[in-house]
């Protein structure tokens, strides 16, 4: 585990940035994050790729700290619970910002040659330009009006999909309970003291920082969300 | 050099202590906790609390709004907890309850581990009501659950109140001789607005704020009150403050908030210490 002062490279992408630190010597798995750290605020982002020890992670500009990052930043982590190991010929499923884990899940099944297929939604056209710098790639993209559960086909193969709650809740309601999601919630520590990111499941109240991110679909309690 | 601290019956190798609700059952391996003098699990009550509906958290200028809402696993799975459960430091478990005899029953029962150095009762969980009231509201409220913690145990007793608490000097007056100290104080009822939905951001509409954002108020009661044994609590989140809740004439501090922002926070204090 890391918990240090690294330097951060910058990337933009119209409504997206690419942010980096590194080198670090603990690899992570996909589906596990970091946490940014400012003096007085922590915010959890799951890693994206890696490359040559520099992790990478994918971040939405929507807020202050998003559109402002800082140059110099401690880094926390990783923490949380990864994907479990696809089997080939799994479906990967992304919308938005939820790219990143998935993206990182892609990246590794193209290093192992194991055959996936990756669906990728998004609002606007001009943020797929990000694409093209990633080291793995969707097979098909949609943009809205069109969503991306439109061009899912039910399927007995298992999934991994994240990306905006109403999205999962689709993809839930199209391709049943056999899947896994990366879920997102605000994070006061990120390693499991406070349990204030805690999401709904059918055992209880479960903490997304350290039971999650990642949950078996069936195991969320969606009506709850 | 860390300096031990006696307070009353309790002493302590420094005069940090880990706050209930930042360190789990005082169990979180991520914080150094064998560097504090102390640490508070979290709060225990009579029967496992889901807790409050998320979100849970919101951020603010310079601190944090929670409301957990006492989310633990309840007397009955602490007991077996605690068979096999190896303390870092000095342990203190944290109790709350809605009625007196909650509070008298936990004390009881958990007065026969030998683990267990001392307690702290929640009287001040902004998360917590009673028929719509804050337990430990004034010096009535208090003094009722106060009287039958006194007589369900012989461990030390610390008591943490809200910064709301009325008649608080006459609490401080008529307490001070029965038990090990007070911590001033819980977090502050606070709550959000998020500007999307126009509606509160928390799932429990309000919480309690802790961080920076409330230290120099909580300066102001300790030094106010400084003739008591007082455990401060509320934003040390750097070394300075720290020195000055000192200062101002607290036997011991708390640390919560910083622990979440920085599991290693303790570092700089125990450093500072040297």
């Amino acid at each position: 585990m890391v918990n240090k002062t690294f330097d951060i490279q910058q990337e933009d992408f119209d409504t997206y940035k690419l942010i980096s630190f590194g080198p670090v010597d603990e690899i992570p798995q996909p589906g596990q994050f970091y946490m940014f750290c400012t003096d007085y605020l922590k915010k959890p982002f799951s890693v994206a790729f890696v490359q040559e020890n520099d992790i990478f992670f994918i971040i939405k500009k929507a807020g202050n700290f998003t559109s402002n990052i800082p140059s110099k930043l401690r880094i926390e982590g990783p923490y949380g619970k990864p994907f479990p190991k696809p089997s080939p010929n799994s479906t990967l499923i992304s919308g938005g910002a939820g790219i990143g884990p998935i993206c990182f899940l892609a990246q590794n099944l193209t290093q192992s040659h194991t055959v996936y297929r990756w669906f990728h939604g998004e609002n606007e056209e001009r943020s797929l330009r990000l694409l093209d710098r990633l080291p793995a790639n969707p097979h098909q993209c949609t943009v809205l009006p069109t969503l991306v559960t439109d061009i899912l086909n039910p399927s007995s193969s298992p999934y991994f999909a994240c990306g905006p709650r109403a999205m999962l809740k689709m993809v839930v309601n199209k391709l049943g309970m056999s899947g896994f999601v990366s879920m997102e919630e605000r994070m006061a520590c990120g390693f499991g003291a406070c349990y204030g990111c805690v999401i709904p499941t059918t055992s209880g109240y479960k903490r997304v920082c350290k039971e999650g991110p990642v949950f078996q679909a069936g195991d969320v309690a969606w009506r709850n969300l | 050099m860390e300096k031990l601290v006696r307070i009353k019956r309790l002493t302590l190798k420094n005069p940090f202590i880990a706050s209930s609700g930042t360190c789990g059952y005082a169990n979180v391996e991520e914080i150094p906790l064998h560097l504090f003098g102390a640490a508070v699990t979290k709060t225990i009550t009579f029967t496992p609390r889901e807790g409050n509906r998320p979100p849970r958290l919101a951020e603010t200028p310079a601190g944090l709004i929670n409301s957990i809402g006492l989310q633990n696993m309840g007397l009955s799975a602490f007991k077996t907890f605690l068979q096999d459960f190896v303390k870092p430091t000095t342990l203190l478990v944290s109790v709350g309850g809605e009625t007196p005899e909650e509070f008298s029953s936990i004390l009881h029962e958990l007065s026969k581990y030998d683990i267990i150095d001392g307690f702290e009762l929640n009287l001040s969980c902004p998360n917590l009501r009673l028929g719509g009231e804050v337990v430990g509201k004034d010096y009535i409220s208090v003094s009722t659950i106060l009287d039958a913690c006194v007589k369900a145990t012989n461990k030390p007793i610390l008591v943490k109140l809200s910064p709301f608490t009325e008649e608080l000097g006459k609490i401080l007056d008529y307490w001070e001789p029965l038990l090990e100290g007070f911590v001033l104080f819980n977090t502050f009822p606070a709550m959000e607005i998020d500007l999307k939905s126009g509606q509160p951001l928390l799932g429990a509409v309000s919480g309690g704020l802790s961080g920076p954002a409330i230290y120099p108020i909580v300066l102001n009661s300790v030094y106010k009150h400084k003739d008591h044994t007082i455990i401060a609590s509320g934003g040390i989140a750097s070394p300075q403050i720290a020195q000055k809740f000192i200062l101002a004439g607290a036997k011991a501090l708390e640390i919560g908030t910083a622990n979440l922002w920085n599991p290693e926070f303790i570092k700089s204090l125990v450093s500072e210490e040297e």
